[in-house]
């Protein structure tokens, strides 16, 4: 007898759950059908599941099952479990055991895998991530990231309705284009709400020198030997391992009625996200044109995204045609502001390669990368509207983006 | 789930209490009650919005009042920062409160910091540019010296001239520099199109101790030429700054092989190389020294499994051999020459009964 598992229509040795319930079918081949027990091989330790039978159901850590005789599927969900992602790849197993014997009938080795707080990595965890990000700078694409945000690109994500949406796409991006080589890697952020004593470190983001900013690194770590646009090595004048940045505080962030704002200086964008770029103090993270070449920018705007999911949590603002969701839905007819790039239907640039008015002229890059090997959906499609990223968790879309924040579950 | 669920349901409370507590401090300001703490009050305030000008003006006049203590001058100064971001009229107020010599330097270096912070993304710093410029440039020859320091450092990182020519100055006449030589020199070499190789040479020079000129057909050894322990950040600077040029590849090599430099210098130095066949040469001869540096040589090694033109090393047999050899050092080298051997897709022990 073989048991065969479907995870989202995908079967194959690569499985990267997050907290976003995914359709599972499992197939046996006997004549007979089979009671079994899914749950995770070793409890609490390393990436833990949760399943259902049902997607609106209580998660459980383990459930029972028939599966149908001769290759006919039982159906349920599964998903990663709140707080308990994984530490590396393949370090969950899914076991389905005989109910009444509890003998192992079958096994399948998985990832949780969600964006966690930077301070928290484990030493292969931070190695990890940091070996995709020397890996892609070597590879020459950093630089395109950096002129897609800078030069290009300013305009299109910047002082504008548009900021969070564009920048959550951004990030989405650059992480997808990392997972290609490193698919167990995730953005980690940097919490910039609590100090980072092991962010700002030489075996990770750099420890400033104290006269004049340049950031210190072990041997070992491959950021000594970062260059981005002919500068060698980076700088930046402030640490925040034993404080915090004075800047806008998680409450009265997450108090904004409208973070989507710049008006005012009522929205995210001004504070906390440009007063945590310019608390650095020097260096090319302080500066509009120059800050995603020091690798700290995805941390900071990691986080930035994670107060939006955060607020999104808190409120529920996740139905993509509610204006408390998102100011503006429909499409960008407007030459004034909040302008085209700015509403729910519009595509954002450089994703949809226009090159025609107000759009920069200039294509950069190709459309949203498509997640492959491992069960994803293609959501955000190559090309893709405003909207595909904002209900990021498909709860009300049922089309998630497949990426989670590990303190933030699917409600 | 429910423990999610309680963490939401104790940040909307908490999201809750603070709008509260905002509005009390909001209305305790207004009413302007003197025997309130001030300082408690402002801590509590969220930061202003800049269509609150009631509020904005009470800040004013908190941060004007000299009767007042620092901390809380400071205090309500800071609540402003995003009606400042916005606000050209509030950011000319804040050029006035950072040049007026008979402020307290507290106050004046806390308005400084402030502008730092604002400088990305500010719409009124980006229109005010000019005045903006025009009070760092006052702010240079201040009494102040820290403020001094901070506004060259500023006017210097925007590339502007009259600055660079200051920090020149600096960097030949360290007795009246204005910021530390080494990042004076940090800061000219960002400009990497400003021309300012001769006076980072020249820097460099005087840190090593040297009396050769040193330039990209220099080639050291400076074995009794010990520099001062203090001068390692200005040659470290200088090294970034000149490894822009690719001329100066030969140099920094020269550098990161000299036993009389410091660990420091010579790791920064072997980072800094970025030609495969300076590298390549360099760890030869590191890596097969029996007299080097342990340490020395593990950063050639980790230079070597981090280098961007990885295939132009592979075909380097003499090098392979060199990195098999020093597997057998100890357990950390045995780590770093199996990982190289892996980056090519070998392994250290089925290499060498390939003969390589």
């Amino acid at each position: 007898m073989s048991i065969n598992l479907n995870v989202n229509e995908f079967s194959g040795e690569n499985y990267y759950i997050g907290y976003t319930p995914l359709p599972c079918k499992l197939l046996q081949s006997s004549s007979q059908e089979l009671r079994v027990k899914l749950k995770n091989k070793v409890e609490d330790q390393g990436g833990q599941l949760v399943f259902r039978k049902q997607k609106s159901d209580v998660a459980v850590s383990e459930l029972n099952l028939v599966i149908p005789a001769n290759g006919t599927p039982v159906e349920f969900f599964i998903a990663g479990k709140y707080r308990f992602a994984s530490r590396a790849d393949k370090d969950t197993v899914l076991v389905v055991t005989d109910a009444a014997s509890g003998m192992v009938l079958f096994e399948q080795a998985m990832m949780v895998r969600v964006r966690r707080n930077a301070n928290d990595l484990s030493d292969h965890e931070r190695k990890r991530f940091l070996d995709a990000l020397f890996d892609f700078n070597k590879s020459g694409q950093y630089e395109l990231f950096c002129d897609i945000h800078n030069d290009d690109g300013y305009g299109e994500a910047h002082r504008r309705y548009g900021f969070l949406p564009w920048h959550r796409a951004f990030l989405l991006d650059l992480e997808r284009q990392l997972q290609i080589k490193y698919p167990d890697v995730t953005l980690p952020y940097w919490d910039f709400h609590k100090p980072a004593p092991k962010v700002f470190t030489p075996d990770f983001m750099g420890q400033p020198d104290s006269t004049n900013g340049r950031l210190k690194f072990n041997d070992s770590n491959p950021l000594f030997k970062w260059s981005v646009k002919g500068i060698d090595g980076l700088v930046r004048l402030n640490s925040f391992a034993n404080g915090t940045p004075t800047l806008k505080s998680l409450n009265e962030t997450l108090g904004l009625s409208n973070l989507f704002s710049f008006a005012n200086q009522v929205g995210m964008e001004s504070n906390p996200h440009n007063n945590a770029h310019g608390s650095f103090g020097r260096g090319p993270v302080t500066n509009p044109v120059t800050a995603p070449q020091d690798p700290i920018f995805y941390l900071l705007h990691c986080n930035v995204d994670r107060l939006w999911a955060v607020w999104q949590a808190l409120y529920k603002r996740y139905d993509i045609n509610q204006t408390t969701t998102y100011p503006y839905v429909g499409n960008g007819s407007r030459t004034s502001g909040p302008f085209v790039g700015d509403f729910t239907k519009d595509t954002l640039w450089p994703w949809n390669q226009d090159v025609l008015p107000p759009r920069p002229a200039v294509r950069r890059g190709s459309g949203m990368p498509q997640p492959v090997g491992y069960p994803a959906g293609s959501w955000p499609e190559s090309v893709f509207q405003m909207e595909q990223v904002i209900d990021y968790q498909g709860i009300h879309t049922d089309k998630p983006n497949y990426f989670d924040y590990e303190d933030i579950y699917f409600q | 789930m429910d423990e999610f669920m309680n963490s939401l349901e104790q940040l909307r409370l908490e999201v809750e209490q603070n709008k509260e507590s905002n509005v009390k401090a909001r209305r305790v300001l207004l009413d302007g009650d003197p025997s309130t703490n001030v300082n408690d009050y402002i801590q509590k305030l969220s930061y202003v919005s800049n269509v609150d000008e009631t509020l904005i003006y009470a800040l004013k006049g908190i941060v004007e009042n000299i009767e007042l203590p620092s901390d809380t001058r400071i205090s309500a100064l800071e609540k402003l920062i995003d009606c400042i971001a916005e606000n050209e009229d509030l950011l000319n107020w804040l050029f006035s409160i950072i040049s007026a010599t008979q402020e307290t330097d507290e106050l004046r270096e806390f308005g400084l910091e402030l502008l730092q912070r604002i400088s990305f993304g500010s719409s009124a710093l980006q229109s005010q540019r000019p005045a903006y410029t025009a009070v760092l440039k006052q702010l240079v020859t201040d009494k102040n010296l820290s403020l001094a320091g901070s506004a060259l450092t500023t006017l210097a990182t925007n590339k502007d001239p009259e600055a660079q020519s200051i920090l020149i100055d600096g960097i030949r006449n360290p007795g009246r520099s204005l910021v530390p030589v080494s990042r004076a020199i940090q800061l000219l070499g960002t400009d990497v199109k400003g021309g300012h190789k001769a006076v980072i040479e020249e820097a460099l020079q005087s840190a090593l101790g040297t009396t050769e000129p040193v330039n990209s057909d220099f080639r050291f050894n400076l074995k009794n030429a010990m520099p001062p322990k203090e001068n390692n950040k200005v040659i470290i600077e200088a090294l970034y700054a000149l490894a822009a040029d690719n001329d100066h590849s030969g140099l920094i090599a020269g550098i990161a092989a000299d036993k009389a430099l410091t660990r420091d210098v010579r790791t920064n130095a072997i980072n800094l190389i970025k030609a495969p066949a300076e590298l390549a040469g360099l760890a030869k001869q590191i890596i097969d020294d029996p007299e080097e540096d342990t340490q020395i040589q593990l950063s050639c090694m980790n230079a070597l499994l981090h280098n961007s033109d990885a295939p132009f090393l592979y075909e380097d047999v003499d090098l392979n051999r060199t990195v098999q050899r020093i597997a057998a050092k100890s357990v950390l080298f045995r780590n770093a020459s199996e990982k190289y051997f892996q980056q090519q897709n070998l392994s250290l022990d089925s290499d060498m009964e390939m003969g390589v």
